[in-house]
């Protein structure tokens, strides 16, 4: 039994870490409260700015760009269509998971009011419940993985204090893309005799990628493990396979079938992307460069396919090393993208909390404040995208930051990798 | 083994065969075929990219340098007449031509030329007729010229002529048909799968991955492309796999003779004599027990040998050229002119084709663009530069492999030091080098992707004795340095 003391801590750590963000969160993006900062950066939110207003504010120029029919775009203004359907009616580029909610925030929105600010508002309170929920999910199976499966003590939750949860959280969808993929870990690695766990981790993480994508890194890691060890279960893989084809995989397939407008957009979308904040930015200035998107391309297919073969996780690996390995998977789509997005950053931090040692964390630190400064700067100057702006210099010390801890991780894993094969021959001999 | 076992690895050894045999044949005959459909249905004259060099200068040289003419249709005999100005080619289709049923060509603008095809004898009596009236310059049977200033001359004295041979063989045993002057490069792109294939064999013992990797080769855009149409570089790529094969046969000789014949196909051809030299001069420094002066010793040597070697054959090849051009001038054009053109930055500026780096290959980057087709779509001389960029962080990542795997190290040798050859041309100056010119290592990437991916999956520890390998080699250096800042 742990000491009352430490078990007040623990509530304490987990109502602070938990009501913290989710509340200053909310706060700050909520629209019409003014904020005592004056940065607009704080302020801007995808679930609102980047989307919301683009697509249904009239007020907004170029809405018509949005929709694919203007029938139904008129039917929406005139009040006569109540629920525009992304995908279908107009251009959505997030997956079908983050679809669906948006779906049900906004069609709820305008049934319940015909003012377009007051939609916005219901709207935006809608989502930041979905994303607090997750949140309160992502914290607790965070606790539970530190306590049950690490065993240390959940001071490292305090990381999500930084500003970069707070500042994305109530913004994009990322927060839920990371709570789905670490429930999904959790459930894996706790393990047991129940059938359904495979089946319930591979759908929770093919519902992770079809909310974000770039958690995919996490099912790959799970694929080459299954293939790696041989002698693993395959009833287990098959049900965890099974799991991630009918939620990240067939929600893809069914809206290729019934938008494939939609579907066509939000592929292009991704792939026409531009170098946002991206690495090699110091490198090739030219945020519209090629270069940018084929050596994400050319990277993480190398990451994909030189570490299963040189370094693939083995039989009993403890858990630490595989954490790492998930922080390993997550930073390669992530920080090698030529799109990296600051909310990005929040599908990483779980799983820094659970694969970096201590000390490391600190280095993380700075490259979340790094991060959080990128929107709270952007726009306060007039070309925020270039390389010489402060948003960018903020980019490249999160992305340097980065790099050294993904340096490090994998450095870490090959030195964990040898010491496991030390040890085998040392019993073997 | 038994009987039944040989039987069995019999039968699949010629499946295996057969599938690396019939399936770039078909593929490359239908890119083939479908380039020359597409440049007549669009009425354009047949060649893609540089062909128009290559192609045109084997017209000529059989014809101005050998004398013959190339293989035609009766039926369909073409001529290409070239006058002193345009004006007469206009005449010509204007005044005469309606007299004579031929068809013509007359939308030459950079050559003052004529196309005419049609009956043979109708055409030759056109000929006799319009030299009547106009002064002809120059007679050019065959295909139409493409249309480019002195074609009719254009020897392409830069590159070695092997190749051109090669292709004006085609047109005078085949015929001289944009499909024809293709069967060449195919059969060597065939070849070149097949050789892919057995390569692989050899240093897996294994079918599946040696298919795996000889139809990835075939597949990928830049193998389809590039053997499907007569330039040069294709023809250099196959003469290299032919010396690796030799090399891994350690038939060192056959390996070097291959490679200056590849050098007789184009100047980079020679990249592939660094790994050979190398892996001659460590053998016999070992031999010797010489170390390292020895090693440098034999690789000066050979490398002296080598060049010497090439210069003798690509001389005995080229006489009928420098009978033509004369002596001197040869000397000067094909040879130092050829060493200054390969060093040389060739053309930049918007009107300019889009030049690379060689490490640009790696990532698809400024790819040259070899054909436009008529739905608005380019095809790039483009690998699939992800798995090419995979396999060269491999190749890097894998070297301490070459001591333990003598086969593989060769293999590794040849695909880093040609690589390097092209680094090395880019140092000295050949700043506007094109994608093209990657098929030299297309095969390589597959070879060494197929059999690093095969090797790590199936003996596990072979990836800790390379981290090993490195740690080991980054620990003496940290090791070395620390002596060095404490004395």
């Amino acid at each position: 039994m742990k000491p009352a003391k430490e078990r007040l801590i623990t509530l304490f750590v987990l109502i602070l870490t938990i009501l913290g963000p989710v509340a200053l969160s909310i706060y700050i993006h909520m629209p019409g409260v003014e904020l005592p900062v004056k940065y607009t950066g704080l302020k801007y939110s995808d679930i609102l700015n980047g989307l919301f207003n683009p697509i249904f504010n009239p007020a907004m120029d170029k809405i018509g760009e949005r929709w694919f029919s203007t029938e139904k775009y008129y039917g929406f203004k005139n009040g006569s269509y109540k629920c525009p359907i992304p995908y279908v009616d107009y251009k959505f580029e997030y997956p079908l998971f983050t679809g669906l909610l948006w779906y049900i925030s906004t069609c709820t929105a305008f049934k319940y009011s015909t003012s377009i600010d007051e939609a916005a508002l219901i709207h935006y309170y809608i989502q930041s419940a979905f994303i607090a929920l997750f949140y309160v999910l992502l914290v607790y199976s965070l606790y539970l993985i530190l306590r049950d499966i690490l065993r240390i003590k959940p001071l490292r939750l305090l990381i999500l204090l930084l500003p970069s949860t707070i500042v994305y959280m109530v913004y994009s969808w990322d927060i839920i893309a990371a709570s789905l993929a670490v429930l999904g870990t959790l459930l894996i690695t706790k393990g047991g005799r129940n059938r359904v766990q495979p089946l319930l981790a591979g759908l929770l993480h093919g519902l992770s990628i079809s909310t974000k994508i770039l958690t995919a890194g996490i099912v790959y890691y799970y694929i080459v493990k299954y293939v790696s060890i041989r002698e693993s279960k395959a009833h287990e893989f098959v049900l965890y396979a099974i799991g991630v084809v009918i939620s990240g995989v067939l929600p893809f397939l069914l809206l290729y079938w019934y938008a494939t407008q939609g579907f066509n957009y939000l592929v292009n979308h991704h792939l026409s992307w531009y170098c946002e904040n991206c690495l090699y930015m110091p490198l090739v200035k030219d945020i519209w460069d090629s270069i940018h998107r084929r050596l994400f391309i050319s990277i993480a297919t190398a990451l994909a396919i030189v570490f299963p073969l040189i370094a693939a996780p083995w039989r009993g690996i403890d858990h630490t090393v595989e954490f790492k390995y998930l922080l390993a998977a997550t930073f390669s789509l992530i920080l090698f993208n030529h799109v990296f997005s600051p909310q990005m950053i929040l599908m990483i931090t779980p799983f820094a909390i659970i694969g970096l040692e201590s000390r490391f964390l600190v280095l993380y630190g700075v490259a979340d404040v790094f991060n959080a400064l990128i929107i709270t700067t952007f726009f306060e100057y007039s070309n925020p995208w270039a390389f010489g702006s402060i948003p960018q210099y903020m980019a490249f010390g999160r992305n340097i930051t980065l790099l050294l801890l993904f340096i490090y991780v994998v450095g870490s894993i090959l030195k964990d990798k040898i010491k496991y094969v030390d040890r085998l021959k040392g019993r073997s001999t | 083994m038994t009987q039944r076992n040989k039987i069995h690895n019999r039968l699949l050894s010629l499946i295996s065969l057969l599938i690396v045999l019939t399936v770039p044949s078909v593929l490359l005959v239908y890119t083939a075929l479908n380039f020359t459909n597409l440049e007549i249905e669009r009425g354009g004259r047949g060649y893609i990219t540089d062909e128009v060099w290559y192609v045109s200068s084997s017209r000529v040289i059989l014809k101005k340098i050998f004398g013959l003419s190339v293989k035609q249709d009766p039926v369909n005999y073409g001529v290409n007449i070239v006058f002193q100005s345009s004006n007469y080619a206009q005449l010509t289709c204007q005044n005469i031509a309606p007299h004579y049923s031929i068809k013509t060509r007359c939308d030459y603008s950079k050559i003052p030329a004529v196309y005419v095809s049609g009956y043979v004898d109708e055409v030759w009596s056109f000929i006799n007729e319009v030299n009547k009236t106009y002064p002809v310059v120059d007679v050019i049977p065959g295909w139409q010229l493409p249309d480019s200033e002195g074609i009719n001359n254009y020897i392409n004295w830069e590159h070695p002529p092997l190749g051109k041979y090669l292709i004006a063989l085609s047109m005078l045993m085949i015929g001289d048909y944009p499909f024809y002057w293709r069967i060449p490069i195919i059969s060597f792109g065939v070849l070149a799968c097949v050789l892919v294939y057995l390569i692989l064999y050899r240093l897996t013992k294994s079918y599946i991955p040696s298919i795996v990797g000889a139809l990835l080769f075939t597949i990928d855009n830049i193998t389809r492309a590039i053997y499907s149409i007569a330039i040069l570089d294709g023809f250099v790529a196959t003469l290299t796999l032919i010396s690796l094969y030799f090399a891994l046969e350690s038939k060192y000789r056959s390996a070097l003779l291959s490679a200056i014949i590849a050098g007789l196909f184009k100047a980079s051809g020679l990249f592939t004599i660094i790994p050979i030299i190398i892996v001659l001069a460590r053998r016999i420094a070992r031999e010797t027990s010489g170390g390292l002066g020895d090693f440098i010793y034999y690789t000066v040597y050979y490398g002296v040998l080598s060049i010497g070697l090439w210069v003798s054959l690509l001389t005995i090849v080229s006489l009928p050229v420098a009978n033509y051009m004369g002596v001197s001038e040869w000397f000067k054009q094909s040879l130092l002119g050829s060493i200054s053109w390969h060093l040389s930055i060739k053309c930049t500026g918007p009107n300019c084709a889009t030049s690379s780096n060689p490490w640009d290959w790696f990532l698809g980057y400024h790819s040259f663009a070899l054909y436009n087709y008529p739905d608005g779509t380019t095809l790039y001389a483009e690998g699939y530069y992800p798995l090419w960029f995979t396999s060269l962080i491999l190749a890097l990542i894998s070297i301490p492999l070459m001591f333990i795997r003598r086969d593989y190290g060769k293999t590794l040798l040849y695909y880093l030091g040609i690589f390097a050859g092209y680094i090395g041309i880019w140092i000295l100056g050949s700043r506007t080098q094109y994608s093209f010119y990657a098929i030299h290592l297309a095969p390589f990437i597959y070879i060494n992707l197929i059999y690093l991916a095969h090797s790590y999956a199936e003996d596990q520890e072979l990836g800790i004795y390379v981290l090993r390998s490195w740690y080991n080699s980054i620990e003496k250096i940290v090791n070395k340095i620390e002596q060095v800042l404490l004395l």
